[in-house]
């Protein structure tokens, strides 16, 4: 018999600000500006697709959770595969989504922090820090970091909040014109398949034990994703409304952008150095979890006792790889067309099979009987 | 949980060894901080790159009230310039001959020569939008003349940095409207803007006296204070610097200048008209008399467009200005309630007839749409394919404006009567 990973457990407040902070790391990297490129002035609808998407993919997953109520979905998965496919998928997805992810994730932090503030340290060193925050907050474990997202979200949120007031004055709305941008079918089409692929959807089905179990699971999955693609639809408009579109385009960090050009007088400036304390919150929080998702995905489907002699390995692993790419172009190519795509298997296409297969298991043994 | 515990202690432990300071941190003492960069052409290479950097040591004596940089003679900028190829190769060119790193973090300023505004400016625009150390809430003006001139010449009598000069400078546009208030990002967007052709305010050095003062209107002039443009309002004293006037571009290059009072027009067409003194003929009496008015923009104009069959465009412009009476110079009652439709009527006659004239001249001289008409004409567009394909900006020269006037006097000062001069007793 092997003995039950202990993941502590946190309250449903707790688990819908950590998937909803992680669920925001994205908008501090290069990835709005990838959404402008594709809704021009509708970029901020580009998500509106992606989020309904998001919630099918939440109630997909309570589906199937529900369907073994003490399990995760690295077991469910197993259990209707069998062992071997079973736990090929498991490990494509640990490694595909969790890992690559968070190596991804990194790196592109890491470039973040090289742009902006910490420009002749060597890449290495930045990555090696923002992993070194990752692994302690994996190591205490996933109760942990539910209670110090909680701790940390007013000022995540209350920063975004303020950024959002205080570029008020630099709105120009008819930048929003014409409505729908690019075009209906960029916008809706590509908008929803650039915006539909996050890692929230797998890692909530991973820690679903720890939030309270599958009964629990969609309505902690609704408001996370709610809070996490309002932040981002948000923010695409602010970037829109303060810049227009053929220029938001061309950043490479929009949100240090956004922070740079705050200006309320002479005495209200240069507030970007308060934005970089919420970015590092935020990247170590979605790292850690990203590491802690892997490691625990990879215990449960080894059958290990325990998930934390794991993560060494795998933070290694993930520095190593977010060192691999050869620039920081490289990177985000490799996150947004690789990655974001992959993502979406298992989000949407590994919890329909797994219903499928219910559905003919169920069918059989009514025909059976 | 013991782990955990050596974890933390290792950590701690390499933070001390390591965390010493950051890598390529400089103190602020290794700084030069640059407040203004200055653009011309250059005669052997591309452009001369003229900057000013704040002097620390006479900055702070004169902070501190002694006056102990200023009593040794120091200026509170040090103005340097080296022919280069670009900005930035000028800022790594102009680092051989300082103690210190050159910093862009403070600059305030990006001042372009008419010269290479008329060549173009994109290119350069483009290279500081990348660079790491920009801020696109800098100011950014054309200088008639040299830019290198302006630098040396410009020495704010009244602030100790001149950084305060060209912050306090945006806030004056609003007082007067004479020019108006252009920061880098509102520059590079309408560079890149389908809708809005970019403006910048005007600078120049003002060489001579008050000899350069036009006719006033009894002797055959215009009765406006805004006739002048940077560099030719008569003023003497001090500093030479002045601040007038607007450049007109297209695309990225300049094809002409506004005077003063034709930026107030174009600050109202915008909807970016603060407040400013305006005079106007006296509509009672025959003599050549003004009247003053302290008049600002009650609300956004309001604009309706159309776009016809044929593919013309037909933009309808209302605006709303309120004002009080300044000067009378006739002595005629006009806070009186019959008189005052009077003036109001014969005012908004007046800004109307100088916004068409303004946007005529911006049809056919500068082929320009500064006034961003086009935001309005992009509403009636439901994606960006068929806007780009109707291509408004060539379309502007052609496009029908109506410009309504609305003035309301609101106030009329301290006074509500005008007595005549002999009639008292």
């Amino acid at each position: 018999m092997v003995k039950i990973i202990k993941e502590g457990t946190f309250g449903p407040g707790e688990a819908i600000i950590l998937l909803g902070i992680s669920n925001i790391a994205r908008i501090f990297l290069s990835y709005p500006r990838s959404l402008v490129e594709i809704g021009g002035s509708a970029a901020w609808m580009t998500p509106l697709g992606g989020l309904a998407a998001a919630l099918a993919g939440i109630y997909l997953m309570s589906l199937v959770l529900k369907k073994s109520p003490g399990s995760t979905i690295i077991e469910i998965t197993e259990m209707v595969f069998g062992p071997f496919i079973g736990m090929a998928v498991n490990i494509l997805i640990i490694a595909h989504i969790l890992e690559m992810g968070g190596a991804l994730f990194i790196r592109e932090f890491s470039e973040a922090m090289l742009i902006t503030t910490l420009r002749f340290a060597p890449i290495s060193v930045i990555d090696a820090v923002f992993l070194a925050m990752g692994l302690l907050g994996a190591y205490l474990g996933i109760e942990a970091l539910a209670r110090t997202a909680r701790l940390i979200y007013p000022y995540i949120l209350g920063g975004l909040i303020i950024l959002i007031f205080t570029l008020i004055p630099f709105w120009n709305f008819h930048n929003l014109l014409p409505v729908f941008g690019k075009g209906p079918k960029e916008v809706f089409l590509l908008g929803t398949y650039s915006t539909a692929g996050i890692a929230e959807i797998i890692i909530a089905g991973v820690i679903v034990q720890a939030m309270g179990g599958a009964e629990i699971f969609a309505r902690i999955g609704y408001r996370s994703m709610l809070i996490g693609f309002a932040f981002l639809i948000i923010t695409l408009a602010v970037l829109v409304l303060t810049y227009n579109w053929p220029i938001s385009e061309e950043f490479t960090l929009p949100f240090l952008r956004l922070a740079r050009t705050i200006y309320l007088g002479r005495f209200i400036q240069r507030l970007e150095a308060i934005f970089i304390l919420v970015w590092v919150f935020v990247g170590a929080l979605k790292i850690a979890l990203l590491l802690y998702g892997a490691a625990v995905s990879l215990a449960r489907s080894l059958k290990l006792p325990d998930y934390r002699p794991l993560i060494w390995p795998l933070g290694l692993a993930m520095f190593i790889l977010g060192l691999l790419p050869l620039d920081m172009l490289a990177a985000i190519k490799l996150d947004i067309v690789y990655l974001r795509s992959f993502v979406l298997i298992p989000n949407y296409l590994l919890p329909l099979l797994i219903l499928a297969v219910f559905w003919f298991k169920g069918r059989r043994e009514r025909a059976g009987s | 949980m013991r782990a955990a515990k050596l974890f933390i202690f290792f950590l701690v432990v390499f933070t001390f060894v390591f965390l010493t300071g950051c890598f390529g941190s400089r103190e602020t003492d290794e700084n030069a901080f640059v407040l203004a960069m200055g653009f011309d052409k250059g005669e052997k290479d591309n452009m001369v790159v003229t900057v000013s950097i704040a002097n620390p040591k006479v900055i702070a004596g004169m902070a501190g009230g002694a006056g102990g940089g200023a009593k040794e003679g120091g200026k509170n900028v040090i103005v340097q310039s080296v022919e280069t190829y670009g900005p930035i190769t000028g800022i790594e060119q102009l680092s051989t001959a300082t103690s210190r790193h050159l910093s862009l973090l403070h600059t305030k300023a990006y001042i372009f020569s008419e010269e290479m505004a008329k060549e173009g400016l994109a290119f350069w625009f483009s290279t500081f939008s990348r660079h790491y150390e920009l801020r696109a809430t800098s100011y950014v003006f054309v200088c008639r003349g040299k830019a290198k001139d302006f630098l040396e010449k410009n020495q704010p009598p009244l602030e100790i940095s001149p950084t305060k000069q060209y912050e306090l400078i945006g806030s004056l546009s609003e007082a007067h409207g004479l020019y108006q208030n252009v920061m880098f990002k509102d520059f590079y967007q309408d560079i890149k803007s389908w809708t809005t052709q970019a403006s910048m305010p005007l600078v120049a050095i003002h060489e001579g006296g008050l000899e350069t003062a036009k006719p006033g209107v009894k002797k055959g002039g215009e009765l406006t204070l805004g006739k002048y443009i940077a560099g030719e309002v008569p003023i003497t004293g001090e500093n030479k610097a002045q601040f007038d006037g607007t450049a007109v571009f297209r695309e990225d290059k300049m094809v002409g200048t506004l005077n003063g009072e034709e930026t107030r027009y174009y600050l109202m067409l915008r909807g970016q008209f603060e407040n400013g003194y305006l005079i106007m003929l006296d509509p009672l009496v025959a003599e050549l008399q003004g009247v003053g008015l302290i008049v600002h923009q009650a609300r956004s104009p309001k604009y309706v467009t159309r776009i016809n069959e044929d593919g013309s465009v037909t933009i309808d412009v209302d605006l709303y200005l309120e004002a009080d009476l300044a000067a009378v110079l006739s002595g005629i009652n006009y806070e009186s309630p019959d008189n005052k439709p009077i003036i109001e009527e014969a005012f908004s006659e007046k800004i109307k007839e100088g916004c068409q004239k303004l946007i005529k001249r911006t049809q056919e001289e500068f082929k320009s749409d500064i006034f961003g008409f086009g935001q309005q004409v992009k509403g009636h567009f439901w994606t960006m394919q068929p806007w780009r394909e109707f291509d408004w900006l060539n379309r502007y020269p052609e496009a029908q404006v109506n410009v309504t006037v609305h003035t309301r006097i609101r106030r009329t000062g301290l006074q509500l009567k005008t007595s005549p001069a002999h009639g008292g007793e």
